[in-house]
């Protein structure tokens, strides 16, 4: 596989300094060991396949791209390459200093620079290390034993990635540069106060150089220790009919152009950051005028995917603390780890887990392996799928090692903020779910929408309602053919698991067409049924995952190989059950499902703006 | 069977007995000595209150304690006079009345009596009494039962007009999907407080704030000014052309149980909203919005609040303690502090009539001066 690795010797000439003549320093030294550097260097490059209809989009329109079902793999020469530079970063972050700080200093920052830490997808000619989507992801597992991985990654794929991808050569030298050497930490700054959406935050002067920026950013991560912090601010806003389309655009800010306060706000070192005034000058705008959202939509894929790595180191530190648990507290005759209670609920655990990391790898592989994929859908299942079932593996086993785990310093309950902090930050799940649903109904719709036109005009066309009625009549029956015949591209021993597989996209389709004749444009607005679907969508992503993965172990014999199909099973037929049931209720409309009351009690509650019912012992006469 | 086929027959014949009957009008042409006597000491009483009116009730008992003539006659002369002694919405002087009938007297002994209305002048006259009770909401108790059951037994028509009031009435007090402290509080400000947060619940981000009017200079009442804003309101208000005048409209009435406030508007005239064809049935552009995924969007169009309305948009809502013109000058005045851009737009004052009163007192037509 050598013939992907061309070797050449990179150096790049800027065309104009940038920087300011530099004084002749006597000690050469510095600058022979650059050039060593940079001569060493070896431009990866690697090839990418043509890019694929998107995947998990296309599942909504019954539409099963069977390729894909071969799981991903890399090259044993990457695999090496790779492990070769795992190796000394694994000691690394095992010394305790590096592990339990839990402070950014430059102290710290320098030694993480020193084991090329930061900037991992930054070009080798910055000091980076150029790494793939997969070989970070296998990265961030190995820094998620870090106390501060919370920072560390943060900082990687938002305020690195920024740069690394948009920024032009003089901001990369000026900013990237600091960063990936330890010399400056960064903070991303998106988030408005919800009350604020829509106030002009950037402003530029009248002599079209400088910026001028106004406007509090929530929750910024490292908010009160960054150098820089790159802002998203609404430059623009054009109205027309009273819609406004608001444009937005990045700024690097440096923390010495003044007008910045920040307001820590508690644990995971989240800050809220004003800005008053600050004036920036243009060039440090990040990848042009009103470029943000495509600028967010390319970052946040990736830093939606990394809470992927995060989780599954969690909830494999969860399994083995709780496994450890149990044979250390089981005593003769109470031997605990013999009892059903403990081996389902562990059952549970670890067909999560597998999932987990099955999705992670085969969504970053999608990144990787094909040109300029569509992958925002696939990411944010990662990000939800990831963070919800740690969260429930957490509490679980909160309840299951009771009363062990109530004291609030005790391994669980730590584990069990970190997941709850990976649902919430900054995207949080339930945004995200609808989200999710949204980019599949959009998706759906353009490909669907003569047929939608046609079903909700039953008597327009009416040869065609009953023609409907007669080619869909089986899966109405819940009985759909299965004609996808997903089983001819697996091992046979996963045949049941692909069958039900199959089920669930047939339904999926189904309920997508229901879904959308249903409610039409307004589908926008029935964010429960959004719910629903999006936790569809997540569970059979993941059962393709699972599937796949275990189907090429099976097929090439890896360790363990046995269990992870009956894993894949196991996976397959607990989502098979949660599939059915969503789907069903979205199939069944508002009439069947518990939505209706549900709405009615809210409405009332906001209107009396408390819980309303009177106490149980109370009298009307 | 036959006995349940009568009932409604029966009871709807006797009903207008007082009504029409010479038992009715015995009341109204005050010929006959004795009931004249009754009628009329009720309306001799100087000072009307509770005590005396449950002292006549003595009297009246006390006064021929084993025959108790014309008790029926009695009763129906002190529920006319109920009102004017305040006492009609007391339970306690209801059960008081009742009690002057004699017990055990009419007790039917066997199903002809009962379906023949057994005493029925008598029978009626509870009815109407519990008739009353009903009109004035007032929910009769389970002593009440008791007292009818001793006087009437069990099958008497009083009782099965209680049962059916114990079942319905209960049902209809809290029903209101607008709660108001029960009873009311008797303060104007606080009734005017109640009034406006009400009206203003249509939008439940409003908020209620309390001036006082003495707050800005030039003003010459001093008064309480309650005024509700939402904050769209507010919003829409600071989206208001300034060339556009603004106006100022009321008194409006809005009732409390019996109570009435006054109420005035700060109201912009209406937009002309084109109606906007929208295919219902496009589903091939699904506009997912970029922040804030949950609140309810329009493809194409902002979606009206409920403050545009096709007569105006109502941008505010006061109530003020003298409902002067005045007062509602520092209304403004005070609203211009969260609302700047008033200080630019023209605000015309149409007021209907310059009412003194704010709050008046539905039942005996008494207004009372406010403060």
């Amino acid at each position: 596989m050598l013939k992907n690795i061309r070797l050449r010797p990179l150096v790049n000439f800027y065309k104009y300094s940038t920087q300011p003549v530099a004084k002749e320093t006597p000690n050469y030294d510095n600058q022979i060991k650059e050039f060593e550097r940079i001569s060493k260097l070896q431009q990866k490059v690697r090839p990418k396949k043509p890019q694929r209809a998107p995947f998990v989009k296309n599942l909504f329109l019954g539409v099963f791209d069977t390729d894909l079902l071969t799981y991903p793999e890399i090259t044993n020469e990457e695999l090496n390459n790779l492990n070769k530079a795992l190796q000394p970063i694994q000691t690394f972050v095992q010394q305790p200093e590096i592990k339990d700080c839990n402070k950014i200093t430059r102290d710290f920052l320098k030694k993480l620079s020193n084991a090329q830490l930061l900037g991992l997808q930054a070009a080798q000619l910055n000091n980076g290390r150029e790494l793939t989507v997969t070989e970070m992801c296998r990265f961030f597992e190995v820094l998620s034993e870090l106390k501060i991985r919370n920072l560390l990654i943060h900082n990687e794929v938002l305020a690195i990635q920024t740069l690394v991808k948009f920024g032009s050569d003089q901001l990369k030298h000026k900013y990237l540069e600091k960063l990936v050497k330890g010399e400056a930490t960064s903070a991303f700054c998106v988030l408005e106060s919800k009350s604020k959406i829509g106030e002009r935050t950037g402003v530029k002067n009248l002599d079209g150089k400088t910026w001028v920026l106004n406007g509090e950013r929530k929750s910024v991560l490292n908010g009160s220790n960054a150098d820089f912090y790159i802002v998203m601010a609404n430059t623009q806003n054009n109205t027309r009919d009273e819609i406004t389309e608001k444009k937005f655009s990045f700024f690097v800010v440096e923390r010495d152009f003044g007008g910045i306060t920040s307001t820590s706000c508690g644990g995971n070192d989240l800050s809220d950051v004003i800005f008053e005034n600050v004036t920036v000058p243009h060039e440090n705008t990040i990848g042009g005028e009103n470029c943000g959202e495509e600028i967010l939509s390319t970052i946040y894929p990736q830093y939606r995917l990394s809470t992927g790595p995060l989780c599954s180191v969690l909830v494999k530190n969860l399994i083995n603390n709780v496994t450890e648990h149990f044979i250390r507290v089981s005593k003769k005759p109470n031997l605990l780890y013999e009892t059903d209670a403990i081996r389902t609920k562990l059952g549970q655990l670890t067909t999560s887990l597998y999932a987990i990391d099955s999705m992670v790898y085969f969504t970053s592989s999608l990144v990787d392996d094909y040109e300029n994929q569509d992958s925002e859908l696939e990411t944010s299942i990662v990000k939800v799928f990831a963070s919800e079932q740690a969260f429930l593996n957490t509490s679980a086993c909160l309840d299951l090692i009771a009363p062990d785990s109530v004291f609030d310093n005790h391994w669980c309950k730590q584990l069990h903020a970190e997941a709850l902090s990976q649902v919430i930050l900054n995207d949080s799940n339930d945004n995200l779910k609808i989200l999710i649903a949204l980019f599949g109904l959009r998706h759906a719709g353009e490909q669907l929408n003569e047929t939608i036109k046609k079903i909700r005009n039953p008597f327009y066309f009416s040869t065609y309602a009953f023609k409907r009625m007669w080619t869909r009549r089986r899966i109405a029956e819940d009985n759909p053919k299965l004609n996808l015949y997903l089983h001819h591209y697996l091992h046979p021993s996963s045949m049941l698991a692909s069958q039900q597989l199959e089920y669930c996209v047939l339904k999926l389709q189904y309920a997508t067409e229901t879904l959308l004749a249903r409610h039409g444009p307004e589908v926008l607005n029935k964010h429960q049924d959004l719910r629903r679907l999006a936790d569809a969508i997540i569970d059979i992503y993941a059962m393709v995952a699972c599937i796949s993965r275990s189907s090429r172990s099976y097929c090439i014999g890896l360790q363990h190989a046995d269990y992870e199909m009956v894993l894949a099973n196991a996976f397959t037929l607990g989502a098979l059950e949660r599939v059915k049931l969503n789907l069903n209720k979205i199939i069944e409309g508002p009439i069947g499902t518990n939505d209706e009351n549900y709405r009615m009690l809210a409405k009332r509650l906001f209107e009396l703006k408390q819980y309303y019912p009177v106490h149980p012992l109370s009298r009307n006469f | 069977m036959f006995v349940t086929r009568l009932v409604p027959l029966m009871r709807g014949n006797l009903r207008i007995v007082p009504k029409v009957g010479p038992l009715a009008r015995t009341f109204s042409d005050s010929s006959e000595p004795k009931q004249l006597v009754t009628y009329r000491s009720f309306e001799e009483i100087e000072t009307k209150n509770k005590n005396t009116y449950l002292d006549m009730i003595h009297i009246f008992v006390n006064r021929d304690s084993v025959h108790r003539r014309g008790h029926v006659e009695f009763i129906y002369s002190a529920l006319k006079n109920m009102e004017s002694f305040g006492v009609h919405k007391d339970l306690e002087v209801y059960k008081a009345l009742i009690d002057v009938l004699p017990k055990g007297k009419f007790i039917p002994r066997n199903m002809f009596q009962v379906e023949f209305m057994h005493y029925p002048k008598q029978q009626q006259c509870i009815i109407d009494l519990l008739e009353q009770m009903e009109d004035n909401a007032v929910m009769p108790d389970y002593d009440m039962e008791e007292l009818l059951k001793n006087i009437f037994g069990n099958r008497g028509f009083p009782l099965r007009k209680y049962w059916r009031m114990m079942y319905w009435m209960p049902k209809f007090k809290n029903a209101s999907p607008w709660p108001i402290p029960n009873p009311l509080p008797d303060g104007v400000y606080e009734l005017a407080k109640c009034a406006i947060e009400r009206i203003s619940s249509v939008d439940i981000q409003t908020q209620v704030t309390t001036y006082q009017s003495k707050d800005i200079e030039d003003c010459v009442d001093d008064t309480w000014i309650i005024s509700a804003q939402a904050p769209i309101q507010k919003d829409l208000l600071k989206r208001h052309d300034v060339t556009e005048p603004l106006y100022v409209e009321g008194p409006f009435r809005v009732w409390l149980k019996h109570q009435q406030v006054t109420y005035f508007t700060l109201r912009k005239n209406a937009k002309f909203v084109a109606p906007i064809k929208e295919d219902l049935d496009d589903v091939s552009d699904i506009k997912i919005p970029f922040f804030n995924i949950k609140p309810p969007v329009k493809n194409l169009t902002v979606v009206p609040s409920v403050h545009e309305q096709e007569d105006g948009t109502i941008l505010a809502l006061c109530a003020t303690g003298t409902s002067s013109k005045d007062s509602l000058v520092s209304w403004i005045r005070h609203l211009e502090k969260d609302n700047p851009v008033l200080a630019e737009v023209p605000v015309v004052f149409t007021l209907r009539s310059g009412t003194k009163e704010i709050v008046t007192v539905g039942d005996d037509r008494k207004q009372i001066e406010n403060k």
